[in-house]
Formats: structure tokens, C-alpha cells, sequence
């Protein structure tokens, strides 16, 4: 049997703003915003569709050079904190 | 530094013409211009006129802005996500309501709502349900910061009231735009006839019709704080510059609202603060309106340098038609409940003073 890998999209009650300094999220629940600077705003504009790690870093690719590898994994890292933080979920596959 | 806030705000607005300086800010005026800007929520135009190179700012400067715009994008997040919970509140005790201001005009007016900030939020309810929606706020724990003069007075003739959050954030219910004698002659039900929703997170709210905001801008502009702050002079501006704006609409409203004056008054703000060139269908309009006597006193009673609150409650009476009415107003400001008055915290002297112009003032009519 083989792994699927997971798929992401925004947590749908999470309100959201481009700022200054980049993404910023209030998941619900919370009270202080979660802000995610870098590709942060390209990434969740990503994940306004349901999508992977893969995808992402495939779609990022046009913007941000590096090594394929590391991006799918500094990618798979961001969203696992994000989906902590209640930011994102998984979506149903 | 007013010239400066003034092209601040008019980023955006296509047709309007005020400049920034062209030469770089010092750091103590950068100061005091970003300090102007927090106060008038103006922080996302100063950052995008800054980004789109029409204000030059060096990059410490650049970075101070977005930090204090991110602070003041987290401020409005948590006022989106207690909208969402009035909105659920209301929703679950079977009370219809429109969202005003702030977040409507973010999220409908503005490609991208992290320009348009705001301090507090705006809902509107009807005049029937005014008693319920105060109750289901007070039994959610937020505090009525005023109470009402008399029994009933809120229902059939205020403007609305400020709740305050647990955690100090503001609530302000209305049942109109605003006090005094425009509002009286408002008709309240044109305001439900329609309306626009937008999406907060996964829940749709509904916001007044397009005209019916640029006419809330309006009476907001022109009534509000003297001078005229400019966020809402900017909304005004957006408002009557969006092709999609019915601007026929919005004239016969005010119009048929006997607000005719509020609406010249506010859109010549707009275009001579931001001096813009562009005419349309509702700066024709303005440009051709005549003030008449009464537009003049009622509008110096309300939204003037000289406005008082006796000379307003004065215009108010006359505003009303029913003679029971007028007496029910006039006892409500004359001899008003001691709730109120404590909550105004304002002894009885001073309102016997008060009391004293308003009379001495209709005496002289």
C-alpha cells in the first residue's frame, strides 16, 4: 500500500490579511495572528485549492530557486506548524 | 502635514489629483506623519503609496510603517472574528442585521482589504428587534456603555449604542447612521430593501447596498467629527468614483430623506480635499445644490465647528412630525433618567445648564 501524500488547504474559518511584512492568520480560536513572512502570501494564495507539498513547491518553483528536495521538505515542515497553529487542514483525500 | 495625509489617502482613488512631497521625509517628520496615520487609519494607503513610489521613505522607514500596519491588520482581524461572533449571536436569537462601515468597505470597496483598517465594529439592526439585540449583546457580557435617556428613547430615536467587549474592543449598535435631524428623517426600511454580502471566513454576511453605503459615507463625513476625518472622506470618494455606484439611486434616497444637504456637503469635502477633476453623476449633483435656510441650521446644529448638543436636540424637535413625538423627545433630553445621566458621568448641574440654552434657545425661535 502506498502513502498518499497529504493534502492542504486553508483552515476555512481563518481570517486573513497580506500586512506589511507578509501573511497574517487568525485561525479560530485564537487571538493573536499567526504571520508567516517569506513566500508566506504565495503559499497561501496557493492554498486557496487543495493541494501538496509537491504541488506547492512545484508552483513556487517559478519564484524561489533551490534544491526541489529541500523545498518539498521545508515546505512539509511549515505546514505541519501551520496546521498546529490551526491555520491550515488537511483536506479529505 | 495635513497636505500629506490628504495624498495618503487619496492613494488609489483614481481622478484624484493632490500630491505627496517629492522629497524624502526626516525621520522626526516621518514620525509625526506615521503617528497622523495610525490615528486616522491610514497606515495601508501610507504603505501602498509608499510601495507605488508616490512617497519616498527610506527602507528604516518602510520597515517602521509595516510594522505598525501589521499591528493595526491585527487589531482588525480580532474586530472580524467578534463581527462573526455578534453575527452568530444575533443569527441564533432570529435577528436580521447589516454590517457597516470598516469591514464592508474593506472587504466590498477595496481590491485588497488589508488598506482599509478600522477601530471598531458597525452593526446595524432593526428598530423592532433594537431591545432583543441589546439584550442578547449584555447576556454575551458585553457592556452598554450608555444607557438610554428614557424608556424607549433608543428605539424611536437614537442613533444606536456602544458596547464594550470583556477585553476592551467596541460594539456599535445602530438603528441609524447617526443622532440628530438628518437622521430622524431617514427612512429606516429603505436600508433592508437590499443589501451585499461578503464572506468572512466561511460565513457570509450582508453589508448595505453599494448607494446605501456611500450614503451612510456621506452622512458619516459630513456629521461626524469637525473637520471632516479623512478615511471617511475617502470613502465617499471611492464610493461615488465606483463605476458600479447607481448615483441616481443614491440622490433620490437623500433626497426623499431631506438629506440632500449631507450628501453636497460630503461630496464637496471629497473633491476639494482630494482635489479631484472627475465629475459624476453625484458631484453634479452637490456642485448644483442649493443650501437652504433650514439645510444650513440643521447642518451647523449637527456636523458644524459650532455644533452643540442643545442646538441639535433643538433641530431634532423640529425634525420630528408628530406633535407626541416632539414632547416624548423633548422630556427625554429635558429631564432624562439618572442611569443616564451617571453613565454620561455628568452631574445634574451641567445638565441643567444644558437644559437651560435648550430652552432659553427655542424661546428665541
Amino acid at each position: 500500500m502506498v502513502d498518499r501524500p497529504d493534502v492542504w488547504h486553508r483552515h476555512p474559518d481563518a481570517l486573513w490579511r497580506i500586512g506589511g511584512n507578509g501573511l497574517l492568520v487568525l485561525p479560530p480560536g485564537a487571538v493573536e495572528p499567526v504571520a508567516v513572512s517569506g513566500p508566506g502570501p504565495a503559499v497561501w494564495e496557493l492554498l486557496a485549492e487543495p493541494c501538496t507539498a509537491d504541488e506547492l513547491a512545484g508552483a513556487l518553483a517559478t519564484t524561489y530557486t533551490g534544491d526541489p528536495d529541500t523545498m518539498v521538505s521545508d515546505l512539509q515542515q511549515l505546514l505541519e506548524h501551520l496546521h498546529s497553529a490551526s491555520v491550515v487542514v488537511r483536506a479529505a483525500s | 502635514m495635513s497636505d500629506v495625509l490628504a495624498a495618503i489617502a487619496a492613494q488609489g482613488l483614481l481622478g484624484a489629483t493632490v500630491e505627496a512631497p517629492a522629497t524624502p521625509f526626516d525621520d522626526a517628520a516621518f514620525d509625526t506623519m506615521l503617528g497622523e496615520a495610525v490615528a486616522h487609519r491610514l497606515t495601508g494607503y501610507l504603505l501602498w503609496s509608499a510601495n507605488d513610489g508616490r512617497l519616498r521613505l527610506t527602507d528604516d522607514q518602510l520597515q517602521h510603517a509595516a510594522d505598525v500596519h501589521d499591528g493595526a491588520l491585527a487589531v482588525c482581524l480580532r474586530l472580524e472574528r467578534l463581527l462573526l461572533d455578534v453575527h452568530g449571536l444575533f443569527a441564533a436569537a432570529g435577528i436580521e442585521i447589516r454590517v457597516l462601515k470598516g469591514p464592508a468597505i474593506a472587504h466590498l470597496d477595496h481590491l485588497d482589504p488589508a488598506v482599509r483598517t478600522f477601530g471598531d465594529i458597525d452593526v446595524l439592526v432593526r428598530s423592532e428587534d433594537w431591545e432583543r439585540a441589546c439584550a442578547t449583546l449584555t447576556d454575551a457580557g458585553h457592556r452598554r456603555r450608555y444607557h438610554e435617556p428614557r424608556p424607549g428613547f433608543d428605539r424611536r430615536f437614537g442613533k444606536g449604542v456602544c458596547f464594550v467587549t470583556p477585553d476592551g474592543y467596541e460594539i456599535d449598535l445602530h438603528r441609524t447612521f447617526t443622532s440628530g435631524p438628518f437622521a430622524l428623517r431617514i427612512e429606516l426600511d429603505d436600508l433592508w430593501a437590499d443589501g451585499q454580502t461578503f464572506e468572512l471566513g466561511s460565513t457570509k454576511v450582508t453589508a448595505l447596498s453599494r448607494e446605501h453605503r456611500l450614503l451612510h459615507a456621506c452622512y458619516h463625513a459630513a456629521l461626524g467629527s469637525w473637520p471632516p476625518q479623512l478615511s471617511p472622506l475617502r470613502d465617499v470618494a471611492l464610493l461615488a468614483l465606483d463605476h458600479r455606484t447607481d448615483h441616481q439611486r443614491v440622490i433620490d434616497a437623500a433626497v426623499r430623506w431631506g438629506g440632500g444637504a449631507v450628501v453636497a456637503r460630503a461630496v464637496q469635502g471629497a473633491w476639494s480635499r482630494f482635489e479631484i477633476g472627475d465629475v459624476v453623476g453625484i458631484s453634479a449633483f452637490a456642485d448644483r445644490y442649493r443650501y437652504s435656510d433650514d439645510d444650513e441650521r440643521d447642518l451647523a446644529a449637527s456636523g458644524g465647528a459650532e455644533r452643540s448638543y442643545p442646538a441639535q436636540a433643538a433641530a431634532s424637535i423640529r425634525a420630528i412630525d408628530d406633535p407626541r413625538d416632539k414632547v416624548a423627545y423633548a422630556r427625554a433630553m429635558l429631564f432624562p433618567e439618572r442611569s443616564y445621566i451617571e453613565s454620561r458621568d455628568r452631574g445634574y448641574l451641567r445638565r441643567l445648564v444644558r437644559a437651560v440654552r435648550l430652552v432659553t434657545r427655542r424661546g428665541q425661535r
